[in-house]
């Protein structure tokens, strides 16, 4: 499944080694590189990346509305806007999808189609696989959410649906099994992903790309993948217990049966700490490639940078029991996660302070994507000073599960992970579609939501420390909490017109960019340093005309500037002189197939069938019988099938040779 | 009426002088906010501004109105966590400020005027950057000793812990009973509902479990949480520096309820303590003959009632109460639903609030509603009529039996006329 890049051996019948092209004769390949078949089909990790991206935020804005319905209810005591029973389903997918269905998958967005760049491949390692992961991660999702209309409603357990309570005697409704099995589909997806990237970064490197020579956001994509890797089957197994409890009356959380109900607490948060990682390191990476961007400087101490994420990423795995500090386990346990924890702060620390050594004596330049990424390093802080609060074992006994949590972990997660998301969108987005997102609107867009951000989120600290339960479906008069949840509120609102804006952005960046003739932003808009930005916007199929070869971290930027004798940069070639022209012909890469699409699509049936009736597996055990099949006939490559040739297969066939 | 009267420490400086000396502690805490105060004037105007900002936003507004806040610790243990934390909030709020400043310096200091300008390509300073790798290592090393002294003297017994009761908090869905054992014997010797009564001063022994799901026993101004967890025994303790009354929310998610889920700590001086105790052990007396109200109450109460309810002196011979408090023991709780005994009953509530010495109480409802004016002791008898005619006006529960939830949880809607509930009100009354 490697990329192929030379043909087959010949066999010595004369016969062509993959005589059957069109396997079972069913799904022939589409041969068209636009319209929806081309996207359906694909296995280019650009297009892959973008679908990543678009239905991430498509999810996104699913979760906001149901953060609108939360603060609705919350905006006033005994608010009536959702019951009790809507209201734990709201919170709790809330809660999932903006885990695992807009941060996950929107960080994955940048690594598929950054990563393959970043370290100067054509594509992932395992481009049908990386295909599967997608259409996985879609349908898990999709499955997620059909829990609304077909089961009588969502799960109500939290999106951490701590045993006893996620139990069928305690939660009766499908909802849970949809959590359940959908985290399963969606948690095969980012399996499979996380062995794709991790194959691709260690054996796709261009010749001189060392691992000390990546970007840091291809380092923390590399981090993050790694947790993903040894994390996911954690949660699998915790998965897998719980439903074999609810379908098929097992009993690994039946306490009458002598079960201990921490188990489902260590097995769910020795996955669901590191996974605060996971979703925290990509932005990370982000910020530590838009700053130096924009502050005309290399990364300040790029080793401390590589190691202090790498260290987040090991010290990780130890620090999963500060999320049970009152859980009822001894006090030398709880000693021990609490001394972990505060460490942790210590390359979380470093991070922030070398970013802003970054743009000290820089040449700062604010454009949209270099505000949320100092957006990041101001509003993370906040999150992280907070988390050291909760560090402080005893003072966490007052702090968890109140506003004040609530409050902290959205500061990691909006204040962290969401600004350097936003902030990559808009320092990549001319990379990805020719055009830049408008830049007067994008800076609105950020000020609103630092500004709703903050409104929504700051008061939530003030109400938790002021007794404020979370996942309470109401509060009264008499809590004098009401002043506080009214602005929160009134914040959610706020940050609901940013994100229209951005919305209203997309749409017209593309109109007024289709209006003035499409003019190209040319490979390299905002003078930046890493390969990525050597090849042309957007990027052709074939990524880079020949693979460069890599003489030093930030490799581009060298071959555009050298330092004069104080040290300043001073420019040695023409931008024009140096990006790759994206015109190379003839270049062989792995042809597009349906057959991730067949095996996904087959898994949500399998779901619907553990749920309402086994005869539903059927069709979807012969959806994933007749993908695997497929696939396993199917050649990765079509000998004949070339790409970036824009003319005949003969002329291809000529160019072949000297590609690669 | 919502329950509204309660105020976390009622218990005002004349009161705490009559009680034990752990008011010294409490003025420490003072002393720790005064000394706050003057450090803030010494620190530069606007990381003074900003830290005042976030004080006064966080307790300046004081507890007044705010029953469950956590900034006006009121016993030995929340106290203790409130000295290690407001130092560590001190810490936190002068790196924010620092880091947030120096973001708005290097942002408008550094700022590109011309595009042709290039800086310095500075990689990095090996020795400053291990400078301020160990700097937060060093400041979280400070912590860690405040945290982990702290930690222990919690999690330890106090040498007074009360030697002559101690209590087992059972949460379920979605309510809390509250088992006191005379003599710390392992015998049970009468159970409350929803409010717990301590003594004024000395430190409470406490173990929480749980009857169905994982619960959170939390009473901000006392103590930080604890889980009750089914099929665990969590040791735990607290105690109130002054008479008062100190709400609490049941704070782990536990199902539909889950925001209804509230409780109450009373302190009442050793005297009075000792004369609710007294009162608790009395069985309820059966209504004197002259009251026929009461008497026809009885009757609707042993007829619509007591498969789930008990009252000790009408139905304990059939509901025997629990007798182990060191080792919860569903199997031998026979009051359930249609009375029939369930061996799997740990993963069921079924067992409703024993109303022996209902009136003794002033909270129904998960806590959540006055039973009685928190001054006047008056009977808030719209409510009771109104829950007992329809409980799900009052706090969404599942009473009805679905599936595997074999028994529901929670008051079932029971058809009774109006005269019915006025009699059962009028029986319900001579449970003082």
């Amino acid at each position: 499944m490697a990329i192929v890049e030379r043909e087959p051996l010949a066999l010595t019948t004369g016969e062509p080694s993959n005589g059957s092209l069109e396997p079972l004769g069913v799904l022939a390949r589409p041969s068209t590189k636009t319209g929806w078949r081309s996207w359906v089909s694909t296995v280019d990790h650009k297009k892959i990346g973008i679908m990543y991206g678009v239905t991430a935020l498509f999810f996104f804005f699913v979760a906001g509305f149901e953060a609108t319905l939360i603060r609705l209810q919350l905006a006033q005591p005994n608010g009536t806007v959702l019951s009790a029973d809507l209201y734990n389903q709201v919170f709790t997918m809330h809660g999932v999808t903006m885990v695992f269905l807009v941060i996950m998958p929107m960080a994955a967005a940048f690594a598929n189609y950054l990563l393959p760049l970043q370290v100067g491949a054509r594509d992932v390692a395992f481009p049908r696989l990386n295909a599967l992961s997608f259409w996985l991660f879609l349908f898990g999702g999709v499955f997620l959410n059909t829990s609304w209309v077909i089961g009588g409603g969502g799960p109500d357990c939290g999106w951490f649906c701590y045993a006893p309570n996620s139990g069928v005697v305690f939660s009766p409704t499908a909802g849970v099994d949809y959590y359940t099995l959908g985290l399963l589909i969606t948690g095969v997806a980012s399996s499979i992903g996380a062995i794709n990237l991790i194959v691709t970064v260690l054996n796709l490197r261009a010749p001189g790309m060392s691992l000390f020579r990546m970007p840091v956001f291809t380092w923390m994509q590399l981090v993050v993948q790694m947790l993903l890797l040894f994390s996911l089957p954690v949660i699998t197994v915790a998965l897998f217990l719980l439903t074999f409890d609810r379908l098929f009356g097992a009993n690994f959380f039946n306490v009458a049966q002598g079960a201990d109900p921490l188990l489902w607490q260590h097995l769910f948060w020795i996955f669901g700490h590191p996974e605060v990682y996971i979703l925290i390191l990509p932005s990370f990476g982000i910020v530590s490639e838009v700053i130096p961007v924009f502050s005309r400087k290399p990364i300040y101490g790029y080793p401390f940078m590589v190691f202090s994420g790498i260290a987040i990423g090991f010290m990780g795995w130890g620090v999963w029991a500060h999320h049970m500090f009152a859980s009822g386990i001894g006090p030398i346990s709880v000693a021990a996660f609490s001394l972990a924890t505060m460490f942790i702060a210590v390359p979380t620390g470093v991070k922030i302070l070398n970013w802003m050594a970054t743009m000290w004596g820089g040449r700062i330049r604010f454009t949209t994507a270099m505000l949320f990424a100092v957006g990041l390093v101001a509003m993370f802080t906040i999150g992280g000073l907070s988390g050291v609060t909760h560090s402080v074992a005893p003072a966490d006994t007052q702090q968890t599960d109140t506003y004040y949590i609530v409050a902290h972990f959205h500061y990691v997660l909006f204040g962290g992970a969401l600004l350097g998301l936003f902030s990559g969108m808009y320092f990549w987005w001319p990379k990805a579609f020719g055009h830049f997102l408008d830049e007067k609107l994008g800076k609105a867009h950020f000020w609103l939501m630092i500004i709703g951000f903050n409104l929504t989120f700051g008061p939530m600290h003030i109400l938790g420390l002021q007794g404020m339960s979370r996942r309470i479906q109401t509060y009264q008069a008499t809590d004098g909490l009401t002043f506080w949840n009214r602005v929160a509120t009134f914040g959610v609102f706020v940050i609901a017109a940013g994100m229209l804006l951005f919305l209203y952005n997309i749409g017209s960046s593309y109109r007024s960019w289709k209006a003035a003739g499409r003019p190209n932003p040319g490979a390299d808009p905002w003078d930046s340093r890493s390969l990525e930005w050597s090849i042309p916007s957007p990027t052709p199929e074939h990524n880079f005309d020949t693979i460069p070869t890599v003489r030093a971290a930030d490799d581009f930027w060298h071959r555009k500037y050298g330092e004069d004798e104080h040290g300043r940069a001073v420019r040695i070639a023409a931008t024009e002189d140096v990006v790759q022209k994206g015109d190379a012909t003839g270049v062989h890469l792995p042809s597009p197939s349906y057959y991730p699409l067949v095996l996904a699509a087959g898994l949500p049936f399998i779901g619907y069938g553990l749920i309402f009736n086994l005869l539903l597996v059927i069709p979807g055990a012969l959806l994933v019988l007749w993908g695997v099949y497929g696939w396993a006939y199917e050649p990765s490559t079509e000998p004949d099938d070339h790409h970036g040739d824009h003319g005949t297969a003969a002329a291809a066939h000529e160019e072949e040779t000297s590609v690669g | 009426m919502r329950a509204g009267g309660w105020r976390v420490g009622q218990g005002d400086d004349k009161l705490s002088a009559t009680v034990n000396g752990r008011n010294g502690d409490h003025d420490e805490t003072r002393g720790w906010e005064n000394s706050m105060i003057g450090r803030k004037r010494r620190t530069g105007a606007l990381a003074t501004s900003l830290i005042v900002l976030a004080m006064v936003a966080l307790t300046g507004c004081g507890s007044d109105g705010r029953p469950l806040t956590t900034l006006d610790p009121r016993g030995q243990a929340s106290t203790d966590i409130h000295k290690l934390v407001v130092p560590v909030f001190i810490v936190a709020g002068i790196v924010f400020v620092f880091v947030n400043l120096g973001v708005l310096f290097v942002a408008i200091k550094f700022r590109r005027k011309d595009e042709d300008e290039f800086p310095e390509q500075v990689h990095g300073n090996t020795k400053l950057e291990l400078g301020w790798t160990i700097l937060p290592a060093v400041i979280m090393a400070g912590i860690a000793v405040g945290t982990i002294a702290t930690l222990f003297n919690i999690a330890n017994e106090p040498d007074d812990i009360a030697q002559d009761f101690e209590v087992t908090v059972v949460g379920q869905q979605w309510w809390w009973s509250f088992e006191y054992d005379l003599g710390r014997d392992g015998t049970i010797d009468f159970v409350t509902a929803s409010e717990m009564v301590i003594p004024t001063g000395t430190p409470v022994k406490i173990t929480t479990t749980s009857r169905d799901v994982i619960h959170s026993f939390w009473i901000p101004a006392l103590n930080g949480k604890k889980d009750a967890a089914p099929g665990r025994n969590h040791p735990f303790w607290l105690n109130a520096d002054a008479p008062g009354r100190y709400l609490g929310q049941c704070t782990e998610f536990c199902g539909l309820s889950h925001g209804y889920m509230r409780m109450l700590v009373e302190a009442r001086d050793q005297g009075d303590f000792e004369a609710w105790v007294a009162n608790q052990m009395k069985p309820a007396a059966i209504p004197a003959a002259s009251d026929e109200a009461a008497r026809r109450g009885l009757e609707v109460f042993t007829g619509a009632c007591t498969s789930c309810h008990q009252v000790q002196g009408v139905n304990s011979n059939d509901c025997t109460p629990i007798t182990s408090a060191s080792q919860y023991d569903v199997a031998k709780n026979t009051c359930w639903v249609g009375a029939q005994p369930y061996a799997g009953a740990a993963q069921v509530s079924g067992y409703a609030p024993d109303l022996t010495h209902l009136m003794s109480r002033y909270l129904f409802v998960g806590a959540l509603y006055d039973l009685r004016g928190p001054t006047t002791g008056e009977l808030n008898r719209a409510e009771l009529e109104g829950w007992i005619r329809n409980p799900d006006d009052y706090k969404p529960m599942l009473p009805e039996a679905t599936g595997d939830n074999k028994y529901g949880r929670g008051m079932p809607k029971v058809p009774l006329t109006e005269d019915q509930i006025d009699d059962l009100v009028a029986y319900l009354s001579t449970l003082k």
